[in-house]
């Protein structure tokens, strides 16, 4: 197998953080079409084993690609850059996150499933924009200041999966 | 073993090549079979007409005491009369335990071997039985309608379970399939079969909801059809909640009305149960039902109306909702994004279902094609697929996780490696490390669920790893690997990759069978005797040395020279033949061996075609659509 390429050449894409995400699912599909498991089915042990790894090779692509955070992560690493265990972060963003947690707890405890939602449309518009400048700061190759939006989408990743399960908490799943 | 067959689009199967192919909707209250004749796909019937098999198996004993085995409607027949030893709803206890059964209405319902660990035995008059038994016992009896009805044995088929089933649950239905004789070309998730059912049907495009409501399970799906490929963006739902639930809530009431001082005989029980049922599907059109119980000198009558019956399950069809809320949440959709909702299942007949449904998504649900062959129908289309009557199919089927796996971390946690909804194929690795000096052993406890606490999850299996060379804390890297197949089954594997020593291990769910079990029931079931077996083995061990030699003779034609040097294509060559030789004589180890080898040595040449195929597959676009205009 020649899992050499990187995801952007698998998808015969050009590494840039912006994506078409419609061009990058359709090619995606296009290549699940003639690699799927499905396609091998009954050709033996063989020709199983081999498609299943080359699905779940294009399935790791897909996924790194589609999802904005792993996606710059991806794209630091392709500029040898990788993300420190324990970054230190501007003292004004950790005060900003204290202040995010406390609202998020205000929010489970007010009881109210609409209060956590609007939290988190809060948090995503917030990311969005920490990934927009994020885009900026890598196309004009401003790689240590990309890397530090990347410690604050990390933030936010995590202030958003806490919120989805205090809203879980919330409505009993 | 064969190498990698690859059809060129456009390219007709011969007729006489046509295989003979099946979908196997194994069902909770009922199961199906169907297939693909003649560009249509039908259900296939019983000789006296009826498509739906009774999942009901009773286990009798003759005059001599030899067992008697007796399977759907003749089954049935006898749940009132010997209710210990007719078992129905054995799906509900495939991958279970004795433990997580205690308090269910099976449990009250059998009688449960006292087992310590492993899935649930029952006792019957023809001696114990599990569950996957008793679904091998309904496979076989609807492979044989298949087989009668198409002319001959089943080359494959697809077998659907619930999209929630976890890991054992599968494994179990694999299993039985195993146990019954039957070649399975994929497990299917039942809701995505409803989808191709009605994806195919309409050829409509867009974003598609599965509300599947059956005897025991409960699935919601969310998929995105777009030429031929169906995505499933996001599952949910309840693997033990079902029909069978109403049932026994309207029971209750029925047994309320009744007499509620009475302890009522297991016949007379199982006889209360089989009414809630036809007061249950008469209330679906009508708006009162009377019933009645007669026993000797007992005799008695009660009537319900819909209302009652509707207040009394409404917490469970609230209950399906909240699912539904999730999984489009899961999805990051709203409600209004929806093109078309589906119903799928017997008890989605049920009004107060129909209602609640339509009140929730805003649109009024599709039924026209029959909730119980729905499914049916969309795993023979599948299978038809797979099987390969159809090489230039577009359909696609791009399947999801429906529960996250991951592995118990100090302090009785669950650390998820892979999400639930997460695309399948899918591989995901891990590290961890030693806490102790010199520690030489590490235990692997694989968890399936979506809470944070062990206890909450569900255990799929604990194995050990040993061996670790001795170390000071923390500086072992233990890397475990969880790979799920596009079956959605799960195996994990774990090494210490630090100093290079590695030890791996492949485990299957602690609910499942071992092979040597599998061995030893396919052994000593009727339809396998000894010489049988033997013969069997044979037929199929040159089978697939058949198959790897053909496929590699044609694979080596077209891309032989292109792919290869002389030298190594000359061996492959030589390996042909001599597989060729070893196949015509009757020594199946030998021949197993021999085909090993050469599948082996045609490993590299194959993974040379399956990266060509990659290429391939985006080949075509045009100079602009591979390099996008660089942005400023």
């Amino acid at each position: 197998m020649n899992f050499s390429q990187n995801f952007f050449e698998l998808f015969q894409l050009t590494p840039h953080f912006d994506v078409d995400e419609a061009e990058l699912s359709e090619r995606f599909q296009r290549l699940q079409r003639r690699i799927h498991p499905d396609r091998f089915v009954g050709q033996g042990a063989q020709a199983e084993r081999l498609a299943t790894q080359w699905a779940t090779h294009i399935n790791e692509a897909f996924a790194t690609l589609s999802d904005r955070l792993r996606r710059a992560i991806y794209l630091l690493s392709m500029q040898a850059i990788d993300l420190e265990e324990n970054p230190s972060l501007s003292g004004e963003f950790l005060m900003e996150q204290i202040t995010l947690r406390e609202s998020l707890d205000a929010a489970e405890k007010s009881g109210d499933p609409q209060v956590i939602e609007d939290f988190i449309a809060e948090i995503e518009g917030d990311s969005e924009q920490v990934a927009k400048a994020f885009g900026e700061l890598f196309e004009s190759k401003a790689y240590d200041e990309a890397l530090q939006r990347v410690y604050q989408l990390q933030f936010l990743k995590k202030l958003m999966q806490s919120a989805r399960a205090a809203e879980d908490r919330l409505l009993g799943y | 073993m064969a190498l990698i067959q690859i059809t060129e689009p456009g390219q007709a199967v011969d007729p006489h090549q046509r295989k003979r192919a099946a979908g196997i909707d194994l069902g909770t209250t009922n199961s199906l079979i169907a297939s693909v004749r003649e560009g249509q796909t039908e259900t296939l019937q019983d000789v006296v007409g009826n498509s739906l098999l009774p999942s009901v198996v009773h286990y009798g004993a003759d005059k001599n005491g030899a067992s008697e085995i007796t399977v759907g409607a003749a089954a049935l027949a006898k749940a009132t009369t010997d209710p210990m030893n007719t078992i129905a709803s054995a799906k509900r206890l495939l991958g279970r335990g004795l433990a997580e059964l205690a308090g269910t209405e099976a449990a009250e319902q059998y009688a449960f071997v006292p087992v310590q660990e492993g899935m649930v035995q029952l006792q019957t008059a023809a001696g114990s039985t599990s569950p996957v038994q008793v679904s091998a016992e309904i496979l076989k009896t609807l492979a044989q309608r298949g087989s009668e009805t198409l002319g001959g044995e089943l080359d494959g088929v697809v077998i659907t379970v619930p999209a929630y089933f976890d890991d054992a649950q599968r494994q179990a239905t694999r299993d039985a399939a195993e146990l019954a004789g039957l070649q399975v070309l994929r497990l299917l998730n039942e809701p995505t079969a409803a989808a191709v059912a009605y994806g195919l049907d309409s050829g409509d495009e867009g974003l598609t909801v599965i509300y599947d409501l059956g005897g025991g399970t409960f699935d919601v799906s969310l998929l995105r059809l777009s030429r031929g490929v169906f995505e499933v963006l996001a599952t949910g739902g309840n693997a033990s909640l079902g029909g069978d639930d109403f049932d026994h809530r309207l029971m209750s009431l029925m047994r309320a009305k009744l007499t509620p001082d009475l302890v009522l005989s297991p016949s007379l029980n199982r006889r209360l149960l089989m009414q809630a049922r036809f007061c249950k599907e008469t209330l679906s059109t009508e708006a009162t039902v009377n019933f009645e119980l007669t026993e000797g000198d007992l005799h008695l009558t009660g009537s319900i109306s819909r209302a009652e019956f509707e207040d009394a399950i409404a917490d469970l069809v609230d209950e399906t909702i909240r699912s539904a809320r999730r999984v489009m949440r899961d999805a990051g959709l709203g409600e209004e994004a929806v093109d078309q909702v589906v119903l799928v299942g017997g008890a989605t007949r049920v009004p107060l279902v129909r209602a609640k449904v339509e009140s929730y998504f805003g649109k009024a649900p599709l039924t026209h094609i029959d909730p119980d062959r729905v499914v049916a129908l969309g795993a023979a289309m599948q299978a038809d697929v797979l099987v390969g009557n159809k090489p230039d199919a577009e359909m696609l089927l791009l399947d999801v996780l429906p529960l996250s796996l991951g592995l118990e971390t100090m302090g009785g946690l669950v650390e998820k490696l892979i999400a639930r909804n997460t695309p399948i194929p899918v591989q995901r690795a891990q590290e961890f490390t030693t806490f102790k000096d010199g520690q030489s052993a590490m235990l692997i406890h694989v968890m399936q669920g979506e809470r944070e606490q062990v206890a909450d999850c569900r255990s799929l299996a604990r194995f050990e790893l040993k061996g670790i060379p001795a170390m000071v804390a923390g500086a072992a890297k233990i890397r475990v690997v969880f790979q799920v197949d596009a079956d959605g089954l799960l195996s994990v594997s774990a090494s210490e990759t630090g100093t290079g020593v590695t030890a791996a291990v492949v485990v299957k769910p602690s609910y499942g069978l071992s092979d040597q079990e599998i061995t030893q029931m396919l052994k000593s079931s009727f339809a396998h005797a000894q010489e049988d077996a033997e013969a069997r083995m044979l037929l199929e061990a040159r089978l697939d040395a058949e198959q790897l030699t053909e496929a590699l003779r044609s694979a080596l034609a077209q891309d032989g020279e292109a792919l290869l040097s002389d030298e190594v294509r000359l061996g492959l060559f030589q390996g042909i033949d001599q597989l060729a030789q070893v196949a015509g004589g009757s020594d199946v180890a030998l021949i197993k061996a021999e085909t090993e080898k050469l599948s082996q040595a045609s490993d590299p040449f194959a993974a040379l075609r399956m990266d060509q195929e990659v290429r391939r597959a985006l080949a075509g676009h045009t100079l602009d659509d591979v390099l996008p205009v660089e942005s400023s």
